[in-house]
């Protein structure tokens, strides 16, 4: 599955950009996005679009909506590694993102804003995604949580679902 | 301690088995809550245990009282007293749905079981009993592997939308297996018990669904609602995030209240109309709610034109039935029809008043209604057939009859030569269908039914005249052919299979999905109660993921929308935040009116609005003398000064505001280019709190408190701005007023398709040229309607959501203020 947060680029591009990667592509807009109903009927053509309503709501909390929403009957599933993206991602780092998660799929890597300290990128592998213990961390991720709780949050992940050798 | 009986322990132990409360309450006549204590209780209540006897529901209890054991009074009483999920085992009573069902005893705190013998069953209150006597099992066994459907009706009655749904049910049976609900049950529901599975009736599915046995609701794979009348089953399956199709049986003219019709639209994955012409009666409500019409709508006739014969013999016979009914030889006599409820909108008087026109125009022809409702003391409809009828002649020796409803009209049909189908709104016209299948040719007035669709363009036999033209109808009457053999018309389709269809693929094409909450916890189906957050959320996020409009997810949202409108009037409306005003600035000069029909809250409203001592001028208007007195009393008592005026009881606060402008009036002279508040003390029939925590809402926003202004007054004097007004959750569209909108002439360009945002509650601040623009819209000499009118549709309602037009028309701004932390529902 492919997410992108609030996309900075524009959706032929990223749509052009991100083709590859497995699974339903998805863009997550969040409550400050200011997007018209026009654009979201040209992004409905090649992506599923959810729309988060709750003010001020962390990118791990737009995660857990998203993929809980995504397994719901009606909803479009999810398997394969997931890629979320906020804002923007070049080429040569999308490539390797699929690259890494093709090659290793316990692989869990995370990149946060330096100014601001949210969580910009997010990289799951398919034995991470596909573990039903995943959907039981997200459904226990509790409301409220900031995006200061997400490298702790990552870490609890990491810990129960990354085999450790 | 007495040996235990063994029978009641036992019972006892038996059914807590499991249950954590035996190891703490190995004794059911120790422990346990002191004010559900057995004793006390039965010393409170003399009849106690006939009382329980007849709650009891656990075959092992009931035989323990059967029996008269020492104890089971005590036992059952007990294991009741227990709760959830214990108490609805064991007994009719259960507390989660005696709660959910009385809102008001849960808010008290009360136990609920002390509550309901006490109080509850002496006034009638309702049990799982109701819910109980309303399970039927149907005919049809229930097949491993196969899909289960859900088809939810009102009342399982002889209407057109009963059949319909009877239909759906049949052919669903086909391939699933079918459950239908309904919300009250008739002599006809023994017809659906042989074509289903199964049958719940009850006439509050938002309560009782909870309290279905296990499994009634699981795996359902296709939920269908049939007519308005299983609006009641919308709740349920929202707050289960259950999609489902609704069949829209009704054209939206003859659905009241506009609840009935709104929500049913609103929740519906996808909608269903049985015609073209069914379908064009909803055009405007899906406009205001912002429908994808080609996703989320279908029109998918339940009977088609197909034209057919009947067998010469079987055509004679049919005469000769009907002539030995009627006590005349009908011989090759031209034979009309008309069929239906006796009433207005089946035409009946107008079919009669063909038949007294054909008595010279066509002696040869004879006409015959096939129909129940002639009650002569009916005041609806049959006081005035009777009087007519008596009056022009019906029956022996005369050309018009009327025979009962029953097996007859087969044979009607198989024998007339053509059907009259004189209803003037007939959303289901079934019966002239099977007529043009039955041979005969139908003459309909345009525009009043199906027959009207393009679809029927072409076909012979049909012949639509100027909606309401007796005149017309006879002359096509007249020149309707004898009916001669012929061949029985190809069988009706089953739709079943093509609406399953189409609501499997609008589900599977579904890319859009609303998630989280929004700004304002509103309700829409579902209480305000705290209790029933997440139910609300659950209804607003099923409203988003449809991208259909009700309760707007923030004022950004708003904001958003009207950016992207390119209306002359959206273009001039704007969001801004609430703020209370600095205490010390001066405050601009303003005149305040106060429309007073209701006078209850008047005192509440001098002593808790400041804006009241701080306008420059005060005028309250009001319907009668005595009213009068009665505010000047209480603006004395406040220590307010202020001008009462009595008005006509027309045009509800409206006019009264507009008539203080009019020269005519003769009211000191109001200046043009003043600033007003307009704010009203009107109260609608059968206000809830509900409608008071609106008021609030309204004044606050509007005007403060009792110690501060809102900053509306500042923003009302700013140059350039013609309009104040609330900032709503709820979005609400031309609604009513849609129909009135081609009447409005003089405004600079076309109203935009939704107004977006207006003052809900026709309360706000306005600039005197804002409301002179009004006026020039709606002057004086309008044809204002006077008293009792709609609650909605009419002029006063239109006027309510073109106030931002009247503004935008002289270039003036309007600008809704958002105050989030106002209750507003």
């Amino acid at each position: 599955m492919l997410i992108c947060i609030d996309p900075d680029a524009p959706l032929p591009a990223l749509r052009a950009q991100t083709g590859d990667w497995p699974g339903p592509h998805c863009i997550c807009l969040s409550r400050n996005a200011a997007v018209s109903g026009e654009a979201i009927d040209v992004a409905l053509a090649d992506f599923i679009v959810f729309r988060h309503m709750t003010r001020d709501v962390s990118t791990l909390l737009l995660l857990r909506d998203v993929v809980l929403r995504a397994l719901t009957p009606g909803g479009p599933g999810l398997s394969g590694p997931l890629l979320l993206v906020r804002g923007s991602i070049t080429a040569v780092e999308f490539d390797a993102a699929l690259c890494e998660a093709q090659a290793q799929p316990f692989i869990l890597g995370a990149i946060f804003g330096a100014a601001d300290g949210v969580l910009t990128r997010l990289l799951l592998g398919a034995a991470i995604v596909e573990n039903p213990l995943f959907r039981t961390f997200l459904t226990n991720l509790a409301d409220g949580l900031t995006e200061g709780h997400t490298a702790t949050s990552l870490d609890l992940l990491r810990t129960h679902l990354v085999p450790h050798d | 301690m007495t040996e235990l009986p063994d029978r009641a322990a036992q019972l006892w132990r038996d059914i807590l088995a499991g249950n954590p409360v035996l190891e703490q309450r190995p004794d059911f006549r120790e422990g346990g809550a002191p004010e559900l204590a057995y004793a006390p209780m039965r010393d409170r209540l003399a009849d106690l245990d006939a009382r329980l006897r007849g709650l009891v529901r656990h075959p092992g209890v009931e035989a323990l009282l059967d029996d008269g054991a020492e104890d089971a009074a005590e036992l059952l009483h007990s294991l009741i007293a227990l709760g959830a999920p214990v108490d609805a085992r064991v007994s009719d009573f259960g507390s989660t749905h005696y709660l959910a069902t009385y809102p008001e005893v849960a808010q008290a705190g009360v136990a609920p079981f002390s509550h309901y013998l006490q109080h509850g069953m002496a006034e009638g209150r309702i049990t799982l009993r109701r819910l109980r006597d309303g399970l039927f099992p149907g005919s049809v066994p229930r097949r491993e592997g196969r899909p289960r459907c859900l088809i939810a009706l009102g009342a399982t009655d002889e209407s057109a939308t009963a059949r319909l749904a009877l239909n759906l049910v049949r052919q669903a049976a086909a391939t699933h297996d079918v459950t239908v609900a309904a919300t009250n049950a008739s002599s006809h529901l023994d017809r659906f018990r042989e074509a289903c599975c199964s049958v719940i009736v009850t006439p509050a599915p938002a309560q009782d669904f909870d309290a279905l046995p296990a499994g009634v609701l699981d795996w359902l794979s296709l939920t269908l609602l049939v007519g308005t009348g299983a609006t009641p089953f919308l709740r349920p399956l929202v707050d289960r995030d259950l999609p489902f199709a609704v069949y829209a049986t009704e054209h939206t003219d003859e659905i009241l209240p506009r609840w009935r019709a709104l929500f049913p639209a609103l929740f519906a994955d996808l909608l269903v109309f049985p015609s073209e012409h069914v379908r064009a009666s909803w055009s405007g409500l899906l406009a205001d709610l912002g429908y994808d019409i080609g996703h989320d709508t279908l029109t998918l006739p339940p009977a088609t034109l197909r034209p057919g014969g009947v067998k010469g013999e079987n055509h004679a016979n049919a005469r000769r039935h009907l002539s030995h009914l009627l006590g005349l030889n009908i011989g090759a006599r031209r034979l009309v029809v008309g069929a239906g409820v006796a009433h207005w909108r089946a035409g009946t008087d107008l079919f009669v008043m063909a038949a007294q026109a054909a008595r010279s125009s066509d002696p040869d022809a004879l006409f015959l209604w096939v129909g129940d409702g002639f009650d002569h003391e009916s005041a609806a409809f049959g006081l005035w057939s009777d009087r007519h009828l008596r009056e022009v002649g019906a029956g022996s020796g005369t050309n018009l009859h009327i025979l009962p409803d029953g097996p007859v009209l087969a044979d009607a049909l198989a024998a007339a030569d053509a059907f009259f189908h004189a209803s003037r709104l007939d959303p289901l016209p079934t019966v002239a269908m099977e007529a043009v299948a039955q041979g005969c040719h139908v003459v309909a007035f345009s525009g009043a039914s199906a027959l009207s669709d393009p679809t029927h363009y072409g076909i012979d036999r049909l012949h639509c005249v100027p909606y309401g033209d007796i005149a017309a109808a006879g002359a096509a009457l007249r020149a309707v052919p004898r009916k001669m053999p012929g061949d029985p018309a190809a069988p009706e389709r089953d739709i079943f299979p093509v609406l399953a269809a189409a609501l499997t693929e609008r589900l599977a094409s579904q890319r859009y999905f609303a998630l989280g909450d929004g700004d304002f916890d509103v309700p829409i189906l579902v209480s305000n109660r705290p209790a029933h957050a997440a139910s609300r959320t659950r209804e607003r996020r099923k409203v988003w993921t449809s991208r259909r409009r009700m309760v707007w997810p923030s004022a950004d949202a708003a904001r958003a929308e009207l950016a992207a409108s390119d209306s002359w009037v959206h273009r001039r409306i704007s969001v801004s935040p609430f703020q209370w005003r600095a205490g010390d600035a001066p405050v601009p000069e303003f005149s305040l009116h106060l429309h007073a029909h209701h006078l209850g809250d008047l005192a509440d409203d001098l002593a808790g609005y400041h804006a009241f001592r701080a306008a420059r001028r005060l005028i309250v208007t009001t319907d009668t003398q005595g009213k009068a007195e009665t505010i000047r009393r209480h603006l004395d008592r406040a220590k307010i000064d202020g001008e009462v005026f009595v008005m006509p009881n027309r045009g509800r606060d409206i006019l009264p505001f507009l008539r203080l402008f009019w020269p005519s009036e003769g009211v000191s002279k109001v200046a043009d280019d003043g600033l007003w508040a307009h704010v009203h003390l009107k109260k609608a029939i059968g206000t809830s709190p509900s409608g008071d925590i609106w008021r609030r809402f309204l004044m606050t926003i509007l005007l403060g408190d009792a110690t501060r202004l809102s900053s509306a007054v500042d923003l009302a004097s700013q140059d350039g701005t013609g309009l104040i007004g609330a900032f709503d959750p709820y979005t609400s569209g031309w609604v009513g007023a849609r129909r009135l909108l081609d009447s409005v002439t003089g405004l600079p360009a076309p109203l935009p398709e939704r107004p977006l945002l207006f003052p809900m509650g026709n309360m706000f601040w306005a600039q005197g040229s804002a409301v002179t623009e009004m006026i020039r819209l709606f002057p004086p000499e309008y044809p204002w309607p006077a008293e009792p009118i709609g609650n909605d549709g009419t002029v006063y309602h239109l006027i309510e959501r073109l106030w931002p037009s009247a503004a935008a028309s002289l270039g003036l701004r309007s600008v809704f203020i958002e105050k989030r932390d106002q209750p507003r529902a």
